[in-house]
């Protein structure tokens, strides 16, 4: 059967936003952790920058609590929860040995969880995360499937650029990617959100990246 | 087979790996705990394997036909072979299925029969499931990792192929269905058996789907797509019968599907299992198995059952009462090791009170010899200790009745336990048929 059902379809757009999230935001946490320890800035900023409660007492604390906290609704840990409940939910359509990585991925963040070094073994995580990105790609026949999972990282990857102020010279490039991989998806794009990025340029003032920002976020309505 | 039993940590996290999970609620609270598997496998030599299946073929057919029978001309309760309040006073009779006729008019397509194996090398059944019997997809990913792990094991040892069983549940699904997709329709992940259902839907090439996927318009079952909906031929539920169709049975179902019924009875879709089946795995019903063999069959039944009383009949209640503190009494209207009383560990007052209850609701109650059945060898931290084990037998029916030739075996993790239940802390282990 080529058709997706709508909760399906829902759940691979989501499926491919967390993975990406988790990812992204622990490759970016590796690269500003290691500023942080000269002291030049603060977890509130990066709080602040991803709209996220500030509810940390100490550094130590949010590196703790931010990555592995399962109660704590904006940690790294609830992200991957989220993106295995994705992917359980899929696996006839992803295939058991591409859900496995998912499955590792969240096992790989609950045994760093108990080392005294923790950021190490979170490596494994990506690297979980980068097989599972290589497996759907190669395994899930169906190119609508394969690219729905993209388009939703792609939509992830630049609202986190966006707010991270990260990587914002590659931000056309990956508006770019997005459009190639939506057009050959079943997915439905908001006219307005597509006229912003189409029309798009890397951003240079705040106003610009809230603009596109809203523009990747509404670009889906799921 | 050393090397396999060496690597019981590595299977099991290649088991976590792919998420062999089952779910329990405990205190209001989901929580999902790997299921332990022990790499001892049960063998059961294809000579023996032989007569199981002749058995399970035998019971299998005899059950299809009494529930067919039960709701449409109910000539065995005519003729007095089964009494009526067995029938009509079951929670698994349904009168919402009076005179339904199910595609190719079978009821039971995937059945699960629990058998134990008695010290006197006697197969006895311990019960028919054939509502929703979950458990073939855990020996089935089993096999595939230990063979991975120790191929020299299964070049050593002649071992019947289980890693059919997603072909086979495809074939019986492809067999009833009346036009259309094949779908599982489960209630969510939130679902004890979840693990199960999605890994059943990738093996038989269904489709997996929960509620809010499905809807019936002109009695036809269709799911729901980002396009064109597409018909439903098959679907194999997982849902138990009283929250399938909030307009037809429990209104407060919120994982249902509003008007499936309409459509099954249309002859629509084919719904596995047939709605309504309950009334023939009733604990009270167990009883009269095999003299529905011989009512229907015209054969003595191969499988013997585990030696039964009904207090219903007053020698049995004599008899039940009598010997309370040796039987052991088992609750009608409880599954999955509840409801399960075993007189010897009752103090004298509870028994009294036990009896009082019989006494009152001689319906509610069988009693059953305890069956001396044999241990089978787990490893338990790298020694090999002896624990209670039962088998679950897989049997389908489609063009023809089919036996797994394998099965899930569980096992009571706890030395004095006879309880082998997942949802009770029991663990699993493969079932071999071995071929001489």
């Amino acid at each position: 059967m080529d058709s997706l059902s709508v909760s399906k379809l829902n759940r691979l757009y989501w499926l491919g936003r967390y993975y990406e999230r988790l990812s992204t935001t622990l490759s970016y946490l590796w690269d500003w952790y290691d500023v942080m320890i000269d002291g030049e800035i603060d977890y509130p900023d990066f709080c602040q920058k991803l709209s996220i409660d500030c509810c940390y007492k100490d550094d130590k604390d949010f590196m703790h609590n931010y990555v592995f906290d399962k109660n704590n609704p904006d940690s790294l840990r609830t992200v991957a929860d989220a993106m295995l409940g994705n992917g359980m939910v899929l696996r006839e359509i992803i295939g058991s040995r591409t859900l496995a990585y998912l499955e590792l991925a969240v096992m790989g963040m609950k045994s760093a969880e108990e080392s005294d070094s923790p950021t190490l073994p979170l490596q494994r995580v990506i690297d979980f995360i980068m097989a599972f990105r290589g497996s759907y790609d190669d395994m899930i026949d169906d190119e609508n499937v394969r690219n729905i999972i993209k388009c939703a990282a792609g939509v992830e990857r630049l609202s986190l650029y966006l707010r991270l102020g990260w990587h914002l010279d590659s931000v056309k490039s990956e508006i770019g990617k997005l459009m190639k991989r939506m057009n050959r998806t079943s997915l439905q794009p908001s006219h307005t959100s597509l006229q912003v990025l189409l029309s798009a340029k890397n951003p240079e003032t705040p106003e610009e990246r809230k603009k596109l920002l809203d523009a990747a976020e509404n670009l889906f309505v799921m | 087979m050393k090397t396999l039993l060496a690597h019981t940590k590595e299977i099991n996290e290649q088991l976590a790996r792919y998420g062999v999970k089952f779910g329990i609620y405990k205190d209001g609270t989901f929580n999902e705990r790997l299921f332990p598997f022990d790499p001892v496998p049960r063998q059961i030599p294809e000579k023996d394997y032989e007569v199981l299946e002749k058995g399970l073929i035998q019971r299998v057919t005899a059950l299809n036909k009494f529930i067919y029978d039960i709701y449409h001309d109910k000539k065995i309760v005519r003729d007095g072979v089964v009494p009526e309040e067995f029938v009509y006073r079951s929670p698994g009779y349904l009168a919402q299925c009076e005179g339904i006729t199910p595609s190719k008019d079978v009821y039971s397509h995937i059945s699960g029969i629990d058998l134990v194996e008695g010290k006197d090398n006697e197969w006895y059944i311990l019960e028919d499931n054939l509502r929703i019997p979950s458990g073939a997809s855990y020996p089935l990913i089993a096999r595939t990792l230990c063979r991975r792990c120790s191929p020299e094991t299964f070049k050593r040892y002649r071992v019947r192929d289980n890693r059919n069983y997603g072909a086979l549940l495809k074939r019986t699904m492809d067999y009833v269905n009346t036009g259309g997709i094949n779908v599982i329709f489960t209630p969510g992940r939130y679902n004890a058996a979840y693990f199960e259902h999605s890994y059943l839907a990738e093996q038989a090439g269904a489709v997996l789907a929960e509620s809010n996927d499905l809807f019936v318009e002109n009695q036809t079952l269709y799911y729901r797509t980002s396009r064109d909906p597409v018909k439903v031929g098959a679907v194999y539920r997982r849902v138990s019968d009283e929250y399938m169709d909030p307009l037809c049975f429990e209104p407060s179902s919120l994982i249902g599907i509003p008007n499936l019924m309409d459509a099954y009875r249309a002859g629509n879709v084919a719904v596995m299992n047939a709605p309504g089946n309950g009334v023939a795995d009733d604990k009270g019903i167990y009883y009269f198995v095999p003299k529905m063999v011989k009512y229907y069959l015209g054969e003595d039944a191969i499988l013997k059952n585990a030696p039964t009383y009904l207090p219903y009949y007053e020698e049995d209640r004599k008899y039940t009462l009598d010997n309370i503190h040796r039987l052991v009494i088992k609750d009608v209207a409880e599954a999955g090791g509840y409801g399960v009383v075993f007189g010897k560990n009752l103090t004298q007052e509870q028994r009294e009170d036990l009896k009082n209850t019989i006494l009152n609701a001689p319906r509610r109650f069988i009693a059953q010899e305890v069956i001396d059945f044999k241990d089978l060898p787990i490893l338990d931290n790298g020694e090999t200790v002896e624990r209670k084990a039962d088998l679950r037998a897989f049997v389908l029916s489609g063009e023809n009745v089919q036996v797994w030739p394998s099965g899930l075996t569980r096992f009571s993790r706890n030395p004095d336990s006879f309880v082998v239940n997942s949802s009770q802390g029991g663990g699993f282990k493969d079932t071999w048929i071995v071929c001489q």
